[in-house]
């Protein structure tokens, strides 16, 4: 297998938008982590999906 | 300016004081302005109590510096700026700044809400709130 081959200084952006809901879901974690910029942990992510999937259903 | 402190509390400053005590079991800040590229060493207190402001060109090895995303310090040291307008530009231009861990939270959104692009909802802010334990 040969390896990819980098170039430096050049990157794509993210090539998925943001919509407005989920501007608002961004704004709201850095102003409740005050601009901690926390990683998504195991736990987060399930209290996250309960909260959810509880909507949805 | 008034105070000589024009930038003291805006958030730029408060994370790099914040991300200095951190990591201060394993460097000094005198080691991370090196790191930086600042030739004056006092150029993070300067920051840090809000007498200077971030200058861009050092975002990147600032970030590598404090351990931390590149793309968040950018945003705090364009919100230090007061660059409002920039921002919208840039956003409009290139995209929303979203770091790393941002984009995390957002694929964990969409995935669990399977793509329906939630709203946030007050059960959702309270569950936010409560992760964080606000």
């Amino acid at each position: 297998m040969t390896g990819k081959k980098i170039v430096d200084g050049i990157k794509l952006p993210c090539d998925r938008s943001i919509t407005d809901n989920e501007h608002e879901w961004i704004t709201l974690l850095r102003l409740i982590s005050s601009d901690a910029d926390p990683a998504p942990t195991l736990a987060n992510v399930q209290d996250l999906r309960r909260s959810l999937e509880g909507r949805i259903a | 300016m008034a105070t000589g402190s024009p930038y003291a509390g805006s958030a730029f400053s408060l994370f790099l004081e914040k991300r200095v005590l951190e990591l201060k079991p394993t460097k000094s800040q005198r080691d991370i302005a090196i790191e930086a590229g600042f030739t004056n060493v006092n150029m993070m207190s300067l920051i840090k109590s809000g007498k200077t402001k971030m200058p861009f060109d050092r975002v990147p090895a600032l970030a590598r510096a404090l351990d931390c995303d590149p793309k968040l310090l950018f945003r705090l040291a364009l919100e230090q700026s007061g660059g409002e307008t920039t921002r919208k530009a840039i956003d409009e231009v290139f995209g929303t700044i979203v770091s790393h861990n941002e984009v995390a939270w957002l694929e964990e959104i969409r995935d669990a809400s399977d793509h329906l692009d939630p709203r946030l909802t007050n059960r959702a802010r309270t569950t936010i709130r409560g992760i964080f334990g606000k």
